[in-house]
C-alpha cells in the first residue's frame, strides 16, 4: 500500500469504526514520516467530520458513531505520544460532564471526541457531577467552556445550578448544554449560552463560542 | 354507561368506546405524591396497594397500574444501582461485562425475589379490590430494556456491530428471565401487560437494526401476552415514527408513544392499532399549568383518538415533581371533553 493509500485506508476505516485495523495504520505512517499532528489534523478529525455529518442525515445511529469514536480512540492512542507540545495548543480547554443524579454517558462521551477531533482539550468530568465540580475543574484548569450533558427531565434541572454557580463565582467560560430533553428554549431560559442538538453541533457551537 | 374497564378494553380492541380512556401509566410519579419512598415501596404488597387505592379515590383514572421496578430483573442478576432523593433509579454497575459471563446466569426463580413476590401480591390485590371496574394495566420494563440494565448501554451498542450472537444471546435469556417474572401476573387475570423496549428506539439505533435483532423479540412476547389472555401494550422512547409500522406489525394492541411523535402521522400508518400518549412529561405534564395540559389533552384526543383506539396517557415517565393538579387536569380533560364523537 502507498503511503497516500495508507492516507484513505485510516480515514475510511476510522469513519467505518474498524478500531481493530485503525493502530497499525496510524503506526505505518508515522513510520513512513508523517507527523503525528498531521494525521491527525489531516486524517482523524475529517474522518470524525464526517462521521458527524452521517448522523445528521439519518445514515449513522449511535453505533455507528459509537464504533467511529473508538476506532479515533485507538488511533489517538497510538498518536498522543508523537505529538510535540506545541501541537496541544489547542482550540481550547472544554470542561465536560453529565448532571448530577444522571449516568446517561454516550452523548457526552461522542461530544467529547469531536470535540478531541476538532483539537480542544478535554477535561471529562464523568457522570453524575455535581455542579460544583463543574466550577471547580473549570477553575482549577482555566477552562475556555463548560459542557454539561443530561438526557433526564429530572436531571437536566441540574443545569441551571451549574449556570447560576458559574455567575455567582465569576467563571469566565461559557457554558454550552445539551441532551435528549434540552432545547434551545431551556438553554436560553436557564441562561446558558448555547445549545447544540447533537455532537456535530456541540463541536460547531463550541467554536463559535471561542470566536465570540 | 360504560365501566372504566369496558373502556379501556374497548380501546384497546381498536374500537371507540363512550369516551376516551385515561391512564396514568407511570407508577414512580403516584408513589412520590403521597411521599413514598420507591426503594422501601418495592417490597411493601400493601403500601403499594393502598397507595394506589388513595390515588384511585382521588384522580380517578381508568386504570389502576401495578408495576414492577425497571431495577428488579438487573438487580437479580448482580446489577447495582444509586437511588437519588428525587428522580430515577441510576445504574452503578452493570451484572456482567463480558460476553462470557452470561453463561454464569441462572434461569430466574419468582419465588426468589422479593419484589417480585410483593408485585405479585400487590397485583392481585388490586384485581380483587378493582378488577370488576377498572382495567388492572400491570407495566414494567422489559427484556430488552432490562438487557440494557444487565450490561451498559454502550456496550451493548458496541456488541449491534461487533458482538451480535451475544446481543442475541443476550436477549433471549432476557426474553425467558422476564417471562419467569411476569407470568405469575398473567395468570392472576390482570387486562394489560404493557412494557418498554426503550434500546430499540431510532433516537439510537437505525430502523434495520431494530427489525434485525430488536422486533422479533417484541414480537414474541406480544404473541406470548395474547396466548396468556391479556392485551399487548408496549413503549419505546423517543421519535418512533420511522419503525411505528413495525411495531404495529407485532400485533399489539397497543402502542405507547412519546410526545415527539405526531399523533395524527402515527394512526394514518398503523390502522386501528390504539395509540397510547402522548402528553409531554417535562414541558406539559411537569412545567405546564392545568390550562396547558386541558389544552394539550383536547389537542391529544383530537389527533390520536378522533376514531377511538386511543387512551390518553403521559408520553413516557412522568417525573417525580409533576405537580398533582396537572395530572388532575389530564384525567378530568376526558370527562369533560372526551365523549364520542368527539367536539373539535
Amino acid at each position: 500500500m502507498s503511503d497516500k493509500e495508507k492516507v484513505s485506508k485510516l480515514k475510511t476505516e476510522i469513519v467505518k469504526g474498524k478500531r481493530k485495523s485503525v493502530p497499525d495504520l496510524a503506526k505505518e505512517l508515522l513510520e513512513s514520516g508523517m507527523e503525528a499532528y498531521d494525521i491527525i489534523i489531516q486524517i482523524c478529525a475529517p474522518a470524525m467530520s464526517e462521521v458527524g455529518i452521517l448522523y445528521q442525515q439519518g445514515e449513522y445511529f449511535v453505533p455507528e458513531i459509537l464504533m467511529s469514536a473508538k476506532a479515533f480512540e485507538a488511533a489517538m492512542e497510538v498518536l498522543r505520544p508523537y505529538l510535540k507540545e506545541m501541537d496541544k495548543k489547542a482550540g481550547g480547554t472544554v470542561v465536560l460532564g453529565v448532571c448530577e443524579g444522571d449516568i446517561h454517558t454516550i452523548g457526552k462521551n461522542l461530544v467529547a471526541t469531536m470535540l478531541e477531533a476538532a483539537g480542544f482539550n478535554i477535561i471529562d468530568l464523568g457522570k453524575d457531577v455535581p455542579a460544583v465540580e463543574f466550577i471547580k475543574a473549570a477553575k482549577d484548569n482555566d477552562a475556555d467552556l463548560i459542557g454539561v450533558s443530561a438526557l433526564m427531565t429530572t436531571s437536566m434541572l441540574g443545569m441551571k445550578d451549574v449556570v447560576d454557580l458559574a455567575k455567582k463565582e465569576g467563571i469566565r467560560a461559557k457554558i454550552m448544554v445539551g441532551g435528549g430533553p434540552v432545547s434551545e428554549d431551556y438553554a436560553q431560559k436557564i441562561g446558558a449560552d448555547g445549545y447544540g442538538q447533537d455532537a456535530k453541533e456541540a463541536v460547531d457551537l463550541a467554536i463559535r463560542l471561542m470566536e465570540a | 354507561m360504560e365501566s372504566s374497564k369496558e373502556l379501556i378494553l374497548s380501546a384497546l380492541s381498536g374500537k371507540k368506546p363512550e369516551r376516551v380512556p385515561v391512564a396514568v401509566v407511570s407508577s414512580a410519579w403516584v408513589f412520590s405524591n403521597y411521599g413514598v419512598e420507591l426503594s422501601a415501596a418495592y417490597q411493601d404488597p400493601e403500601l403499594l396497594t393502598k397507595t394506589w387505592r388513595k390515588f384511585d379515590k382521588e384522580f380517578g383514572a381508568d386504570a389502576v397500574v401495578p408495576s414492577l421496578s425497571s431495577t428488579v430483573i438487573p438487580s437479580y442478576y448482580g446489577s447495582t444501582w444509586k437511588f437519588p432523593p428525587i428522580g430515577f433509579p441510576l445504574l452503578q454497575k452493570p451484572a456482567i461485562t463480558t460476553p462470557s459471563d452470561l453463561d454464569k446466569l441462572d434461569d430466574l426463580d419468582p419465588q426468589k425475589d422479593k419484589s417480585i413476590q410483593a408485585s405479585t401480591l400487590h397485583t392481585k390485590q388490586l384485581v380483587e379490590e378493582f378488577g370488576n371496574d377498572r382495567a388492572v394495566w400491570y407495566m414494567t420494563t422489559g427484556p430488552l430494556s432490562n438487557a440494557a440494565r444487565i450490561v451498559e448501554t454502550e456496550f451493548l451498542m458496541e456488541c449491534l456491530i461487533e458482538d451480535t450472537d451475544f446481543v442475541e444471546n443476550l436477549f433471549k435469556f432476557s426474553t425467558d428471565s422476564f417471562k419467569a417474572a411476569v407470568e405469575p401476573v398473567l395468570e392472576i387475570g390482570i387486562d394489560v401487560l404493557d412494557f418498554s423496549s426503550s434500546p430499540g428506539s431510532p433516537d439510537l439505533i437505525s430502523p434495520r437494526m431494530y427489525r434485525e435483532f430488536f422486533w422479533p423479540y417484541d414480537k414474541e412476547l406480544v404473541d406470548w401476552i395474547h396466548k396468556k389472555g391479556a392485551k399487548a401494550v408496549f413503549h419505546i422512547c423517543g421519535n418512533t415514527m420511522p419503525i411505528i409500522k413495525d411495531m404495529a406489525n407485532t400485533g399489539a394492541d397497543g402502542l405507547s408513544v412519546d410526545s415527539m411523535v405526531d399523533m395524527s402521522a402515527a394512526r394514518e400508518v398503523i390502522g386501528n392499532t390504539a395509540l397510547v400518549g402522548n402528553l409531554d412529561p417535562a414541558s406539559v405534564l411537569m412545567n405546564g399549568t392545568p390550562e396547558t395540559v386541558e389544552k394539550a389533552s383536547v389537542e391529544a384526543m383530537n389527533k390520536g383518538g378522533r376514531d377511538g383506539a386511543f387512551v390518553l396517557a403521559p408520553g413516557c415517565d412522568v417525573p417525580p415533581t409533576c405537580p398533582s393538579d396537572n395530572i388532575k387536569a389530564m384525567i378530568d380533560s376526558v370527562k369533560n371533553h372526551g365523549k364520542y364523537p368527539l367536539k373539535m
